[in-house]
């Protein structure tokens, strides 16, 4: 399992860490504590960039800071489309799950969301001018959730509000979005691979995400002189389903 | 003079208290210890007491103070919500253990070994007896509307079902008219509501001192109601979400940010139907998330001590190990030779209890104690090991990690013995 050196330096490497103090390989278990000191194997997949609060009754700066973050992140990490991938993420991926609102509901309250301010075209152009060089087929692209766009059309301003008064009314969607996010937690960008993530209300730029061995979902750590402090699990989106370690698996075979 | 214990000779001896004649010398409420053995076939009948320590209101300002008795003929003090029990049913002629009284407090390798077995003095008693403290005008009112509850339940013919199950708007006339009640007046939800916030429903330990005995009852100074009939209309609150209508009629409980008890009770049903069956076969919840990984009965034990801990932990407790401990005590009724559980030890100090105990808890593969670490703005406990859960603190939600769906280090699961 210790492979680290084989890698190239920019694949984080496996690596023996303390959540305390860093000490000597000197434990074969993949876990041990000793002194009150966890000492587990993991791999470190990132550090937070940026982090942005999740509040239900955002403001349209706030909102505006979300499309950003959406807009920044690594679309090629996913399938998906940029304004998909921050829904889930920000659901942490549990759409299907909530059975009693339904997919196409928290779709269509998202939708309403982004779209309220969409109609606004002196924020819109504000916002994209924000964004830096933006390629025009980028921008359309990004606006797009399951499959409609969510940009009025230039020739039909009239139109485009009138549709917009058709999705769901946004207190509702604030209502339901309170209850996605279960509790504050805060909406990240990570810095080298530009995931979306999840983390705890006490998460902070700088701090690193890993996966420990065995681990459901990636925890935030932070770094101190002593070791590793522990700050709680995070969701990371498209590294929920192992695709870590299988890169990992696939790295080594070369 | 005061009061001295006798040792206890067995791993599995008891103390229990029984009311004494009183001697004429002076009015004090007289009672006697008698040491009898769990296992003993000539085990007499008892009621395993469950009540709060402290104020049995959800009052801020409670002096501690004591009150003076006579155990064995020799001086002895209690709280004040003991000794209304004890002026209630002096002369009784019940036999009943009380943990203040049956265990010497003092010594704390009595403690340590008597918690250990908690569950089987609450499991072999004839039932628990639960003292919810001195009546009052609400108390009085709301076991009445109990008691009418209860009855009119009995009354009702096939539509049983169909008339509980049924969603009603909360003070629905229809409602009453269903059950064959007489409207209740706000004033009664008002007292109802105060009666579900007496302190006794947030203890720690009442969960499994309940949970330990198909038999209980209720009593509130000297109204009693038997357990099954408690729960009726408890649980056609909880069924109906009338818990947040209940605390809009009185915005004082807002303020006080006091959980309510109907809340707490919630989580009593929860495990209800769960007790006898322990971690072989778990209900349909979240329990199956966890239990998912595992092939065999210990692997099982380790999670679902994990998992009563995440539902039982962080209600209202005098000393912080019990967090830990009075969950541990449901759990060790389903423990068999080869499970191991954490020692009970009263003489560590919290930081420690906490940390051995999450360690311990480390062999739940996934490292689902990990996931019920809080975020910091919620700990109590600031000295704890970054790694290691602050159980005092109640956890509000669901950790993402009992999502089955997540397996972000991979599908496969690597156990202590596979190598580093």
């Amino acid at each position: 399992m210790t492979v680290g050196s084989k890698l190239s330096p920019s694949i984080p490497s496996w690596n023996n860490f303390l959540l305390r103090t860093v000490e000597a390989d000197v434990y074969p278990d993949l876990y041990v504590v000793h002194q009150n000191r966890l000492h587990m194997k993991g791999i470190r997949i990132d550090s937070i960039r940026e982090i942005i609060e999740l509040q239900p009754n955002a403001t349209a700066a706030a909102l505006f800071d979300l499309l950003r973050i959406a807009f920044h992140h690594d679309w090629s990490l996913t399938s998906q489309p940029p304004l998909e991938s921050l829904v889930r993420t920000i659901c942490a991926d549990l759409i299907e799950k909530q059975i009693s609102f339904g997919v196409e509901n928290i779709f269509s309250w998202f939708a309403s969301w982004f779209c309220l301010i969409s109609r606004n075209p002196t924020q819109l152009s504000r916002f994209r001018e924000s964004l830096g060089q933006v390629e025009a087929q980028d921008w359309d692209k990004f606006w797009i959730l399951r499959g409609k766009s969510l940009l009025p059309k230039p020739d039909n301003q009239n139109a485009a509000f009138a549709e917009a008064e058709t999705w769901p009314n946004s207190p509702k969607f604030e209502d339901s979005l309170s209850s996605f996010i279960m509790g504050r937690r805060y909406l990240a960008l990570t810095s080298t691979r530009q995931a979306l993530a999840l983390t705890p209300l006490s998460a902070k730029p700088g701090d690193e995400i890993w996966v420990l061995f065995n681990g459901r979902t990636p925890y935030v750590l932070c770094k101190k002189e002593q070791g590793y402090y522990f700050v709680g699990e995070s969701y990371l989106h498209s590294f929920m389903h192992g695709e870590l370690s299988q890169e990992t698996r696939r790295r080594e075979l070369i | 003079m005061q009061h001295s214990y006798q040792p206890l000779p067995g791993p599995r001896s008891i103390r229990l208290l029984s009311f004494g004649p009183g001697t004429s010398s002076s009015d004090l409420i007289c009672v006697q210890l008698n040491i009898v053995d769990l296992d003993s076939e000539c085990l007499p009948g008892y009621w395993g007491l469950s009540y709060t320590w402290g104020n049995p209101l959800p009052s801020p300002f409670s002096p501690p103070t004591r009150h003076e008795i006579l155990c064995d003929g020799k001086s002895f003090l209690v709280g004040s919500n003991l000794y209304d029990f004890l002026k209630r049913f002096n002369g009784s002629r019940r036999c009943f253990w009380i943990d203040a009284i049956c265990i010497n407090q003092n010594d704390i390798s009595e403690r340590n070994a008597q918690v250990s077995i908690m569950v089987w003095i609450y499991s072999k008693a004839e039932g628990t007896f639960i003292w919810l403290g001195e009546s009052d005008n609400t108390s009085i009112r709301s076991l009445d509307l109990l008691v009418k509850f209860a009855e009119a339940k009995k009354r009702l013919g096939e539509d049983r079902d169909k008339i509980l199950r049924k969603r009603w708007e909360f003070n629905d006339v229809g409602f009453y008219a269903a059950m064959g009640m007489e409207p209740w007046s706000q004033e009664d939800w008002k007292a109802l509501l105060d009666f579900y916030t007496r302190s006794w429903f947030r203890r720690q330990w009442v969960m499994q001192e309940v949970l330990a005995n198909d038999q209980a009852v209720v009593f509130c100074g000297g109204q009693g109601i038997a357990w099954p009939h408690f729960m009726d209309l408890t649980q056609f609150i909880i069924g109906q979400r009338w818990g947040w209508e209940l605390i809009s009629l009185e915005s004082r409980f807002h303020k006080a940010g006091s959980p309510l008890g109907i809340e707490s009770t919630y989580h009593f049903i929860g495990l209800l139907d769960r007790k006898n069956q322990g971690p072989t076969k778990p209900s349909t919840d979240i329990l199956l998330g966890i239990l998912s990984d595992y092939g065999t009965y210990s692997q099982r034990f380790d999670a679902f001590v994990l998992y009563t801990v995440y539902r039982l932990g962080g209600r209202e407790a005098t000393d912080p190990a019990d967090h830990v401990y009075a969950p541990l005590s449901l759990a060790s009724k389903f423990k068999r030779e080869e499970d191991s559980l954490p020692k009970v030890d009263y003489g560590l100090s919290v930081i420690q209890i906490y940390t051995d105990f999450s360690y311990h808890l480390m062999r739940v593969p996934r490292p689902m104690v990990l996931a019920f670490r809080e975020d910091d703005t919620t700990r109590k406990l600031t000295e704890l090991p970054s790694w290691v859960p602050d159980y005092s603190v109640r956890y509000s939600g669901t950790p993402l990690s009992m999502r089955k769906a997540y397996m972000a280090s991979g599908k496969h699961i690597m156990w202590p013995d596979d190598g580093g």
